[in-house]
């Protein structure tokens, strides 16, 4: 490179750094030359342009995001020592820390000078979950399910309540206004008095009556064969039509299932579909046998049964999808156990089962059928649903809206002139189920003798719990003229004081986070504190304490947090932390090929989301250190789990803490199936994608996008290659294998876990290779897969440093505690205050993280510092 | 009007017939026939979300005299009437899944932390045209997701798809009582009324928001206002009847393994809908999720096999559907020749999430067809590009589009 243009460069460069840094600088003017001349030009210059960084054309104006991320990365190759090169004369210690200092004075002043002149925007919308919680919560519905009427939210910086992703449009808009009618429909009480509170006992036998019929489950009395419909043999039954014409279906007998679920096999219990949304107590009582031709004998261990709540469509007939799991029970050895769960359920939701625990086995199309069989079975005598429960009425919801107010019969010739309120009458539309509604009769509306003032009592409670703030005089003065217009122009109290409440559920001030621009206030401090820890709406607490101004004294600040982390609701935050973070929302991306995974099921899979969620649960009640994040001694496991991870003496579907046997890999996040399943794509693993997860989301250091126009590998299980062999090709490249040596390792000791997080040694395949061992595998399950190659999970970290396998690179990861703290503590920092960690946030991050370290580094001590910190209290 | 047979059960032996002459809704102004409106121009746009199969897709030779690749032979007969691409993608669209956001958006980088997308294909020509039809456009989807959306407002925000085929119905063709038209236009008013009030409230918060809070807030305005608008087109259109079709409601299908099925059904009611003019800009998203498995073949030739099957029956699908357009016209001329069919999906290799060389095909809507355009497999040309072409054909005075550098080189219009 030429002189005059080296000289001419730096000389810019000095103009902005010093313009920008610190005002004594001039001294070390030429400190900085010298530094850059000497150090950095010699590779990164026109000519050259080493990793693609020419510095003589890089622009110099911070306030453009692509060459501030580019500085932002020069100082940090500096500052770590990546750069200069080893191989090249190194800067001693006080140049290296003095050009760094100045190059992050220039970055922090920078990212001020943009503050200062509006850049940041941080007023945000609520995410779909976030406003689901609150209606939740201001209502005290706590099951309406509002997330999927709702535009999907985009997501940013990995989270989705990120301020940049919140956009918001006439289709936004539009679907508000359908939410906002549709909580208002179920808010309203319709009636003055509860509907009647009934308990049914509901039998699956009914819905699985063709199966009964072939042999794929039967029917028992007594923990016997029900001598009057005797297990299927030689014979299926047939019409089975006539045999719930007789009754059999209905006597309460037990019924006990062989068969999984599957594409065509859906089991429920058929006769109960509810019909007024609300609270109900849900009793159902399993077991498990072995069956033995005929002979109930007891079972291999505890088996699980699902039951879930499944929201049917339409008339019922199409059947439905498990809109969620409600649990996985024991199903202990003969003896019947009740399990009891109290559940909201909406409109048309019923309640399905799985043999969860069993291995997809049918006998209809077997000779001999049941009376053939030779295998586990899971017992279900009977669900009881008691509902819908209601300890006051009219219900809370309704009092949020309407208070105290009386409900009364609205007869229109004593009202002319006046709309009514519109009610469409409740109808039990699924065919086969039993329940039905109360009758009614007349219309009934609450009613006031003095509508205005009503109004405004109504709404001073109402609007600031909506608005998470106090409301003034003169807003809530506005929604009060609605409602006298809307009086004046014919409706009825409860239209008029409905119109004002979904116009208050659509404004912004419900829709919006709004908050002061640089500290918060005490109300917006509350709803930081309930949107991070409940994903919701403050309490009355947090609200009275902001209110008396005493939220922000340490102390109280603390207990608070505590007890927000013992609320049932706190799980909430662990859900959907976990499930950004660690992308825990994408575990049913894939599923497993059927040929290679055939033990794969779902039960295996909701025990993996169930292992993350418990684990962080226990690190937090706990206050373990952040080496746990990649290395533990014990687990949360089931007996699924345990037997995936080959870990003895856990019995049934319940996960609990499980100390791990020396040398076993499992524990952290790093080895949990729910990661390990994530980072593949149901086929294949490839160290790329597994180490770009581990960088970015356990290490907080994000690989650069690939370049373009590079071919992606092509995946090819035929059992003829690795992907490593296949990837080497690929590391050879120059271009490629800067970013391939700090990306792959981790992918390469997370080689020995399959795309199900079984443990391996060798690779499946499908096609080429040996005869595999069951191992853990239930021996229902026929193996469909070859071992091929084996795996290779050594290698070699950027710095030299080496391992042989997964254990060894766990325990370099550990090693570095202080890297995985601080990048927790940057993904609750904006997780929980809705934006970007930039540059000059890095300092205040660091400052917590030393803070927790020097208290044990504990995680739960992390969250009370991140709390206490300006950061949080700052917008 | 010309009569067609579907295929599907519900519409056999069934002919159309309109109660409404075509286009008189929109031009109230002179006499029905006194004088023809300018000819309507329509576009259907349809994306399979996980890759076709390369190999049985790209035809070998370019130009009129290519030879038909296995999944182009079952659009043999309409050979003359699209033209395939090869060697085409969306510049900067990258992010294997993420991609199928940006199908008709083409928006770069769609994995990347802070992605905000652009405005869809349709929607961008709907803000022109959108107001000659009852429904400005159609977003629809078959999909067992309610996230499954091709089309994105200005601002990114996606539009939820209408994944009903029989709700679809339900919305262009039934309509209520007197009574209950009332009611939806009383409601459509209160609705005004409501966003009129909750966009004052939010210039009551704008005076307290520093200058970026407000620009943010001043989103929110916009999205009321364009509500309202909306909102305010809708009840011009209640009181005028929909148009009524001699054809039975659907029944959807619920189970997703059926989607070749479902995507047929899909495929019967946007002909109903082009038809009718109810809308003369379509999207559909074709969620093929429930085969996302075997995309990941790993190249073992069962795999393989089975979703070659499949991606044929898609095919036949398709052929059916430009079968119906073509058999159906609209004063003189085909609703094929006036409806541009846009088929493609958002990878160009599922096995190995590759976003280039992206398998698609335009049919029908008036351009000179029937040729392979081929351009560079390693230097992809931009789709972008045939977009243009198509906002030009849709009549916009437009030339630019998303990534696009001009309009479809070799594509021309008749």
């Amino acid at each position: 490179m030429r002189r005059s243009t080296k000289a001419r460069w730096i000389a810019t460069l000095l103009g902005c750094l010093l313009a920008a840094g610190t005002s004594a600088a001039s001294a070390d003017e030429g400190a900085v030359r010298e530094f850059f001349a000497s150090h950095c030009l010699d590779c990164h210059n026109a000519d050259t342009q080493e990793g693609g960084l020419d510095l003589t054309s890089l622009k110099l104006n911070l306030s453009d995001t692509a060459t501030f991320s580019r500085w932002v990365r020069i100082h940090d190759r500096l500052k770590s020592g990546e750069m200069p090169p080893k191989t090249a004369a190194q800067p001693n210690v006080v140049e290296r820390t003095a050009m760094t200092d100045r190059l992050a004075g220039s970055l922090i002043e920078a990212e001020r000078a943009a503050r200062d002149a509006g850049g940041r925007t941080v007023v945000r919308r609520l995410t779909r979950e976030e406003y689901e919680n609150t209606i939740r919560d201001l209502f005290g519905m706590s099951g309406v399910a509002l997330v999927n009427t709702l535009p999907a939210d985009g997501s940013a910086h990995g989270f989705d309540n990120n301020a940049d992703a919140l956009d918001i449009s006439h289709v936004n808009m539009a679907k508000y206004m359908e939410a906002a009618d549709h909580t208002l429909d179920l808010a309203i009480a319709t009636q003055s008095q509860p509907p009647t509170c009934k308990t049914q006992r509901v039998s699956m036998a009914r819905h699985v009556g063709h199966i009964l019929g072939n042999g794929d489950a039967v029917l028992l009395r007594d923990k016997q064969p029900d001598p009057e419909y005797p297990p299927a043999g030689e014979h299926s039954h047939i019409d089975q039509g006539a045999h719930e014409r007789l009754g059999l279906f209905n006597r309460g007998s037990s019924v006990g299932v062989f068969r999984h679920e599957g594409e065509s096999f859906h089991p429920y219990f058929l006769e109960f579909a509810a019909l007024y949304p609300g609270r109900y107590r849900v009793r159902a009582s399993f077991w498990s046998f072995h069956w033995d031709k005929g002979r109930v004998l007891p079972s291999r261990g505890v088996e699980a049964a699902r039951l879930s709540v499944v929201q049917l469509q339409r008339n019922g007939r199409h059947g439905g999808h498990p809109s969620y799991v409600l649990g996985y029970f024991d199903a202990p050895s003969i003896d019947s156990q009740v399990h009891e769960v109290e559940v909201w359920l909406n409109y048309k939701d019923a309640f399905g089962f799985n043999a969860a625990s069993l291995a997809p086995v049918v006998n209809y199309s077997r000779k001999g059928r049941a009376m053939a069989f030779v295998g586990p079975g899971i017992a279900c005598d009977w669900l009881d649903v008691e509902g819908p429960l209601h300890d006051v009425w009219p219900p809370p919801a309704h009092r949020a809206l309407f208070g105290d107010l009386p409900i009364v019969e609205f007869k229109r010739e004593e009202h002319p002139g006046v709309a009514p309120p519109q009610r469409t009458s409740l109808k039990q539309e699924i065919i086969a189920v039993t329940n039905r509604p109360d009758p009614t009769s007349g219309v009934w509306t609450v009613h006031s003798d003095q509508p205005l003032q009503d109004a405004d009592r109504l709404l001073a409670g109402f609007l600031p719990r909506a608005f998470r703030r106090p409301v003034s005089d003169d807003v809530r003065a506005q929604y009060v003229a609605k409602v006298a217009e809307r009086l004046e122009a014919g409706d009825c109290f409860e239209l008029a004081m409905r119109w004002v409440y979904r116009a208050a559920l659509c404004s912004p001030d419900f829709l919006y986070h709004v908050e002061p621009a640089e500290k918060l206030d005490d109300y917006a401090l509350a709803s930081r504190l309930s949107y991070f820890f409940w994903n919701s709406m403050p309490d009355e607490r947090l609200t009275k304490l902001a209110a008396s101004g005493k939220l922000r004294d340490e102390q109280i600040l603390h207990d608070e947090v505590e007890r927000m982390l013992r609320d049932d609701k706190s799980q909430r935050f662990v859900d959907n932390f976990l499930g950004q973070w660690l992308k825990l929302r994408k575990i049913a991306a894939n599923d497993p090929d059927r040929k290679l995974y055939p033990e794969f099921s779902a039960y295996l899979q909701d025990s993996m989301v169930a292992e993350t969620r418990a684990y962080f649960r226990e690190l937090l009640d706990e206050n373990l250190d952040a080496s746990h994040l990649v290395r533990s001694d014990f687990a949360m496991l089931n007996e699924k789990l345990a037997a995936h991870y080959g870990v003895e003496g856990v019995s049934g579907p319940q996960i609990r803490r499980v100390e791990l046997p020396k040398g076993s890999p499992r524990g952290g996040f790093l080895t949990q199936a729910s990661i390990l399943k994530i980072t593949a794509n149901g086929t294949t693993t490839s160290p790329v994608p597994r180490g770009a997860f581990v960088m970015e989301h356990l290490l907080g250091e994000p690989p650069p996008p690939p370049p373009p126009n590079v071919a992606a590998i092509e995946p090819d299980v035929r059992g003829a290659s690795t992907i490593r062999e296949q990837l080497a090709k690929h590391r050879s490249d120059a271009v490629c294998a800067t970013c391939h040596a700090k990306m792959d390792p981790p992918g390469f000791a997370l080689e020995s876990f399959d795309v199900i997080g079984g443990f391996r040694e060798r690779y499946r395949s499908i096609g080429e290779g040996d005869k595999p061992e069951r191992g853990k595998i239930d021996p229902f399950i026929p193996l469909s897969f070859r071992l091929g190659p084996a795996v290779d999970a050594s290698g070699e970290l950027p710095d030299g440093r080496k391992f042989d396998d997964i254990r060894q690179f766990q325990d370099l990861l550990a090693a570095d505690t202080h890297g995985l703290l601080t990048n927790l503590a940057r993904q609750l920092a904006v997780y929980s205050t809705g934006r970007a960690m930039t540059f000059s946030d890095r300092q205040p991050i660091e400052s917590l993280v030393s803070a927790t370290e020097k208290q044990g580094g504990g995680i739960r001590t992390l969250i009370h510092e991140l709390v206490q910190s300006e950061l949080f209290h700052t917008r | 009007m010309a009569k067609s047979l579907g295929r599907r059960s519900f519409l056999r032996g069934a002919g159309v017939c309109l109660a409404l002459p075509l286009l008189d809704a929109m031009r109230p102004a002179f006499g029905a026939g006194s004088r023809p409106g300018p000819v309507p121009r329509r576009m259907v746009a349809i994306q399979t979300n996980m890759g076709i199969l390369p190999q049985f897709f790209f035809p070998e030779g370019a130009g009129r005299d290519y030879k038909l690749s296995p999944y182009l032979q079952r659009l043999a007969p309409y050979r003359d009437q699209f033209t395939v691409f090869s060697g085409v993608s969306h510049p900067g669209v990258t992010g294997a899944h993420a991609a199928e956001k940006c199908f008709l958006t083409g928006t770069p980088h769609p994995e990347r932390g802070g992605f905000r997308n652009w405005i869809s294909l349709d929607q961008f020509a709907a803000e022109e045209i959108g107001n000659q039809t009852r429904y400005p456009s159609l977003t629809l989807a078959m999909s067992g997701e309610n996230t499954a959306t091709l089309s994105y407002t200005r601002n990114g925000a996606p539009i939820p798809a209408e994944r009903s085929p029989s709700n679809l119905y339900q919305q262009l063709f039934v309509q209520g009582d007197a009574a209950e038209v009332e009611a939806k236009v009383e409601a459509l008013r209160q609705g005004r009324s409501m966003l009129d009030f909750v966009g004052e409230q939010s210039k009551r918060l704008q005076r307290r928001l520093s200058p970026s809070d407000r620009q943010r807030m001043d989103q929110y305005f916009t999205a009321v206002r364009n509500l309202e608008q909306r909102l305010h087109t809708s009840e011009g259109w209640e009181h005028k009847p929909k148009p009524q079709v001699d054809v039975q409601p659907p029944v959807d299908i619920e189970d997703n393994q059926q989607f070749v099925d479902k995507s047929r059904l899909m495929f019967d009611m946007i002909k109903l809908a082009i038809e009718t003019d109810s809308s003369r800009l379509i999207s559909l998203f074709i969620d093929t999720t429930v085969i996302h498995n075997i995309t990941h073949h790993g190249n073992r030739p069962e795999v393989l096999d089975e979703l070659r099957g499949h991606e044929e029956r898609q095919f036949d699908a398709l052929a059916g559907f430009l079968k119906d357009l073509t058999e159906t016209s609209e004063q003189g001329e085909s609703l094929l020749d006036r409806t541009m069919v846009l088929y493609g999906t958002c990878m160009g290799s599922a096995n190995s999430h590759s976003n280039v060389n992206l398998p698609t095909l335009l049919a029908g809507g008036g351009f000179r067809h029937g040729r392979h355009l081929a351009f560079d497999k390693d230097n992809n040309y931009p789709l972008t590009n045939l977009y243009v072409s198509m906002l030009q054909r849709l009549g916009l005075e437009t030339d630019s589009f998303s990534t696009a550098t001009g309009t479809m080189s070799g594509l021309e219009m008749v």
